[in-house]
């Protein structure tokens, strides 16, 4: 394949991707995705290369852009869940949660003032740690959702059937309001 | 459709998996048509509908708060370099490449799209950044103290990603910090135009005429406005000149503290899509930029184009514009042509792609900045739209 890029299309029917291409493309959906499990910029950053270097080493055999973007987003899920998971091995919930607030604050604090810090910081531990407690597969369905992935894209991430992928996402959802909702009512947040 | 989806009410009613994949556009037309046949007709499934749509938007407004804060992303070319780097260090390798199969171009071209609708906040605020950045010369004013910059107009400024390839656009987190007003920037989805309009302080302009194929029954969103604060860092930026190999650069001793607001208002989105097919339409007031601090708009200015390894094509296109008229570059690539136009007598760029991808018009007019596109329709045809707009 050309290095020559300037006069290609984007996108044609015939033409190939570049590993450049789809890493410009795709590295701030995957990092976003990343960032919504670990919420940390550094951790995120490592997901994301980590992500590339694997799709790098050992391409996967998608037949379509949507399949590769699948397959980043799986791996970029199932390294995110396994740092929480390390993470849920060093403390328990209620740590983890203060953990998750403390560590995220310098990142954020030349950005809000501590008001508007505290709001942001309180709100994203919230939903951080109602995720954490959700069945892992139910956490995914809502966060790649969440990302933009279509039904098609959520389905080839977790290996489901599409036509599954609404009742599932439904349940999902209803599960996390309704966790939320306990959270909100038993804190009166 | 498969062992979830269970009827709650009767065999005829919906269950929440229709529902839900109908709050997502996933379902087919002749699906969607079956589904708004029995919402019209079934107060329950109606009523149901309304809980799936307003518990989906709280759920997923919730979720946006695990968002990386507005400039905390990487800029994806320094990322590629430092993974570059880490391949360089580990095992060297003869690859250059890697190859996708061929897809079909719309299919191709809704991706982009939809990433685009979840960027496009992103994507407003890094024009203004851009501007903010290497606005260009203006003699005329030189020697006053630029205060304020209002968005009026737009121009192409043609761009090469291979000058980028070794020497990346410095990113805006290189030179200072942003700070974020209270609950500003944050996107509130799934919204009813009724909804969104009671957020916006203007009226939402609904076009007339879609490409054909689409309906007239987009989701809205609101972006938040609020005041966004850079202030410079010479500290950061001198760790910026050392890292590229320019450390006795010299920095204007007023820029370090200087601060420069960018003042965004509520706007809205409305989005249409289909299965592989997107279109949206953003309506946003005029951002203005002001410099509220020890140096001007011109000095921030002047030293960013006088940074190492900007492109003399780029840096000579963006002097050519004159800074008065309030005019924001629009990066354009080789790929993507741009052409002057005109909506409503108001001068705008039509922005399309040589292959049939798509394409978009963005033009500014009383105040307003109008953009609307997709993967749906040529040039022509988002002319018919863009014009279609009251």
């Amino acid at each position: 394949m050309s290095s020559d890029i300037r006069n290609r299309p984007i996108i044609t029917s015939t033409s190939e991707l570049s590993f450049e291409t789809v890493f410009t493309r795709y590295y701030g959906l995957v990092y976003q995705l990343a960032y919504r499990y670990v919420g940390q910029s550094d951790e995120a950053d490592d997901i994301a290369q980590e992500v590339f270097l694997r799709y790098y080493r050992v391409p996967p055999k998608a037949n379509s852009e949507a399949e590769q973007r699948a397959w980043l987003c799986r791996v970029a899920t199932n390294l995110g869940l396994n740092v929480l998971r390390s993470r849920q091995r060093r403390t328990n919930r209620e740590e983890r949660v203060s953990e998750t607030v403390q560590r995220i604050a310098p990142e954020v604090e030349a950005q809000l003032n501590p008001e508007q810090h505290a709001l942001a910081d309180e709100q994203a531990a919230l939903v951080r740690s109602i995720l954490a407690e959700m069945p892992e597969r139910q956490q995914t369905y809502i966060v790649l959702r969440s990302t933009g992935l279509s039904y098609a894209e959520i389905a080839q991430a977790t290996g489901v059937a599409t036509a599954s992928v609404g009742a599932l996402l439904a349940r999902a959802e209803r599960e996390f309001r309704r966790r939320y909702h306990e959270r909100v009512t038993t804190t009166g947040a | 459709m498969n062992e979830l989806r269970q009827p709650e009410h009767n065999d005829n009613c919906l269950d929440q998996s229709i529902l839900i994949a109908r709050r997502d556009d996933e379902l087919s037309a002749e699906e969607a048509a079956n589904v708004e046949q029995h919402l019209a007709t079934c107060g329950d499934c109606a009523a149901d509908e309304r809980l799936i749509t307003s518990g989906g938007s709280q759920v997923y407004t919730l979720l946006s708060a695990l968002d990386p804060k507005p400039g905390t992303v990487p800029d994806p070319i320094a990322a590629l370099a430092k993974l570059n780097a880490r391949l360089k260090e580990t095992k060297p390798s003869t690859k250059s490449s890697r190859g996708l199969q061929a897809v079909p171009t719309r299919k191709k071209s809704s991706l982009i799209w939809r990433q685009l609708r979840r960027n496009w906040v992103a994507a407003v605020a890094a024009a203004i950044l851009l501007a903010l950045l290497i606005l260009p010369n203006a003699s005329a004013i030189a020697d006053q103290f630029l205060s304020l910059f209002r968005v009026q107009q737009f121009q192409p400024v043609s761009i090469d990603p291979r000058d980028f390839a070794s020497h990346p656009l410095p990113g805006i987190q290189d030179f200072g910090t942003w700070q974020v007003s209270p609950n500003s920037l944050k996107t509130q989805n799934n919204l009813t135009k009724a909804q969104a309009q009671h957020l916006l302080t203007f009226p939402i302009a609904q076009p007339g005429n879609l490409p054909q194929g689409l309906r007239n029954n987009p989701e809205f969103a609101v972006l938040k406005g609020g005041l966004l604060t850079f202030t410079f860092s010479s500290a950061k930026a001198h760790a910026y000149l050392v890292r590229y190999g320019h450390g006795n650069m010299t920095i204007p001793a007023n820029l370090d503290g200087a601060r420069f607001t960018v003042s965004v208002t509520s706007g809205v989105e409305m989005s249409f899509s289909s299965s592989d097919k997107y279109f949206i339409v953003l309506e946003v007031p005029s951002p203005t930029i002001r410099a509220t601090g020890s140096a001007s708009l011109n000095e921030l200015r002047d030293f960013m184009l006088s940074l190492p390894n900007l492109p003399p094509q780029l840096v000579t296109q963006l002097r050519q514009i004159d800074l008065n008229s309030g005019t924001i570059p629009i990066p354009v690539p080789p790929q993507i042509t741009a052409q002057h136009i005109s909506i409503h007598g108001a001068a705008g760029l039509l922005l399309a792609d040589n292959t049939p991808i798509g394409g978009a018009v963005v033009w500014q007019t009383h105040g307003m900045i109008y953009a609307l596109g997709g993967n749906y329709g040529n040039a022509s045809q988002l002319l018919t739209t863009a014009n279609s707009l009251p």
